[in-house]
């Protein structure tokens, strides 16, 4: 349903060219759940905003690749093209639900605007979709919390609205960005299920960005691991968290502090992300891998398939079969 | 279900619930009723039985109030209370249209420029700084220079000025030059709160669902710079007409024996040891429509803000 090949997006700053989006493709099948993870900065959220034309632009720049999106090339649609998708066809919830509701306009307003601006819907026929649709993500009294402003509204609740708003016109895509981080911990499984539970329901794909990996094995049948704005390894959720087959896949395991052993100091990866405006000639993980050989420092890997046709790794010596990784 | 969606259709609307929220602002609601009456009392008064304005009476030169001259009257015994009257409409007249008109220009202007942003931003703003360079008096003197022969010549408002004591054609261009010259610090504050507001996220979700950005600028952007705008409409309307006075002082303006507040306090500042009454009444009219103005304006900023409503 959603292809994306090699999509490129930079950053023309005054510091040089950010790669913050460098050769990334996945594709998406119709009610499938995937998974971006990775680290601040890793260009997960870029790749998605990348789809939607959100980028700003300047600095911002898409320098290759394709987003086919049925027929539709999302990269190098207009504006206009783009606008009847946004909203429509893919849609999108935001990370803090604090921010993303325009705090002047009541609930009511800003839940039909896009039944109004995309199905020509009247007022009344949109209120009625949007009453049904707080209703389904289960707010209560939602006929008369329908008039409230976002402030009278708790986090988790305006993150239920954020979502009842996103699929109010039934899209075929949504694209999470981070939509528990801002959220109470016990608010945060509510949320995760109800994304699943109306997900299935409408029968839309999700695009999950996060950097939780406990988020992600709850809620994705498939998981890319992002790392310097490279998908570093691709793989369905149990597969990639029974045989990791990237060794930044496997220290991100490490790192979950659930997973360590009490009274003991817990488990970090040394070193910083790369500076994303200097190229580097070979794999970008391999100066905090402790796997790295002088051929890492030089020969940029390549994803490729391992043993599993599924799963997808992008470690050149995993690829050689010269290491073994344990979960 | 469908009165509750009628209820909610009806409420819906941001103007309404300012309404209902400025009904229990006790000031508010008390300027209003007292600028309301001032203005009914300009536009409606005359026609009970007030002096005519520019009729002078030479046997009653310079009286304090009394019987005949409830407020004076003025060195040429013209009555200071038509004189006030009248005056208040051209001094209402320009407040209003001369600061809807900058309201209107500078809101459109500066919202434009700050969401655009960039190169179209800068290019804008340069021309408001070159605007703002430019004297003022200068920008008045040409516009006035060049349009008022043809303004005369419009049928409507000769037939405007016959019907009304106090309109003449050149006030048309003293409503636009003013609203021409204030329009650039509105431009300015609406920019700079527009260019804040854009990067917030709910603005990117506004995007995300697909809406215009005319929609994103005059729907989701504008009501939240409301509070903003309020404040310094009601700062403008009082130097609107402050400004109206300088340019009548100038003979660009309010032409004698017609009069306007502002003309009216200057001549009274000039007698106030002499005949105080001409300074006092005329400034009394002038303070408390100011004072409701503002009193109103705050009362209107509070009742924009959803966050101070109880209800």
């Amino acid at each position: 349903m959603l292809q994306v090949e090699d999509l490129k997006t930079y950053f023309h700053t005054r510091d040089g060219i950010v790669r913050a989006v460098d050769g990334v493709s996945f594709s998406l099948e119709k009610g499938q759940t995937m998974g971006i993870v990775g680290e601040s900065g890793s260009g997960k959220s870029v790749t998605c905003y990348s789809l939607l034309g959100l980028i700003p632009m300047p600095p911002g720049k898409i320098e290759g690749g394709r987003a086919l999106f049925g027929e539709l090339d999302l990269l190098k649609a207009s504006e206009e093209e783009l606008r009847h998708v946004r909203g429509k066809k893919i849609s999108m919830i935001f990370q803090d639900p604090m921010t993303s509701l325009n705090p002047y306009l009541r609930i009511s307003t800003q839940l039909i605007e896009p039944l109004m601006v995309h199905e020509h819907l009247d007022k009344k026929a949109a209120l009625h979709r949007a009453i049904e649709s707080l209703e389904e993500v289960g707010i209560p009294d939602a006929s008369s919390r329908i008039r409230s402003y976002p402030h009278e509204f708790s986090g988790g609740m305006r993150q239920r609205v954020m979502i009842a708003m996103a699929l109010i016109t039934k899209p075929e895509i949504l694209i999470a960005d981070e939509p528990t981080t801002a959220l109470d911990v016990t608010v945060q499984k509510e949320v995760l299920d109800l994304i699943k539970e109306r997900q299935e329901s409408l029968g839309t794909a999700v695009i999950f960005i996060t950097h939780d990996l406990a988020v992600v094995s709850n809620v994705c049948d498939e998981v890319n691991v992002m790392y310097a704005g490279k998908i570093v390894e691709s793989a369905p959720t149990a597969q990639l968290f029974k045989h990791p087959e990237h060794p930044y896949t496997k220290a991100l395991q490490r790192s979950i502090p659930a997973m360590q052993k009490k009274g003991e100091p817990l488990y970090t990866i040394e070193g910083l992300p790369p500076d994303l405006t200097r190229p580097m000639p070979g794999c970008s993980f391999a100066p905090r891998c402790d796997y790295a050989t002088e051929a890492c420092q030089t020969t940029s890997p390549v994803l490729k398939e391992t043993a599993h046709a599924e799963h997808l790794t992008a470690c050149t010596r995993r690829q050689l079969g010269e290491i073994e990784l344990e979960s | 279900m469908d009165t509750t969606i009628d209820h909610i259709e009806k409420g819906s609307s941001l103007g309404r619930d300012a309404w209902l929220r400025l009904k229990k602002n006790k000031l508010a609601m008390v300027s209003l009723v007292v600028f309301i009456f001032i203005a009914l009392l300009c536009f409606i008064g005359p026609f009970f039985g007030v002096q005519d304005p520019t009729t002078t009476h030479l046997d009653a030169k310079s009286q304090p109030p009394n019987k005949d001259f409830l407020l004076g009257s003025e060195h040429l015994g013209r009555d200071i209370l038509s004189r006030i009257l009248y005056g208040g409409q051209v001094s209402l007249i320009v407040g209003f249209i001369a600061t809807f008109v900058s309201l209107v220009i500078g809101v459109s202007y500066g919202a434009i420029a700050g969401y655009v942003g960039g190169k179209v931003d800068a290019v804008m703003m340069r021309i408001v700084d070159v605007l703002y360079a430019l004297p003022f008096m200068l920008i008045v003197i040409i516009l006035t220079a060049l349009f008022s022969d043809s303004l005369a010549d419009v049928e409507i408002l000769q037939s405007l000025k016959e019907k009304s004591k106090v309109f003449e054609p050149d006030l048309l261009l003293l409503f636009f030059a003013i609203g021409f010259v204030e329009w650039l610090t509105m431009a300015r504050i609406v920019r700079s709160q527009i260019i804040t507001l854009k990067k917030q996220e709910f603005v990117e979700a506004a995007v995300s669902l697909g809406l215009s950005h005319p929609r994103i600028i005059f729907r989701h952007l504008i009501p939240n710079t409301l509070g903003s705008i309020i404040v310094y409409t009601t700062l403008t309307v009082p130097a609107v007409m402050r400004l109206e006075a300088v340019l009548s002082f100038l003979g660009l303006g309010v032409k004698p024996p017609n009069s306007s507040w502002g003309s009216l306090i200057k001549e009274g500042a000039d007698r106030m040891y002499s005949d105080p009454w001409l300074l006092v009444f005329p400034a009394l009219f002038f303070s408390v429509t100011i004072f409701s103005l503002n009193f109103l304006g705050d009362g209107l900023r509070d009742a924009l803000d959803p966050k101070t409503s109880k209800d």
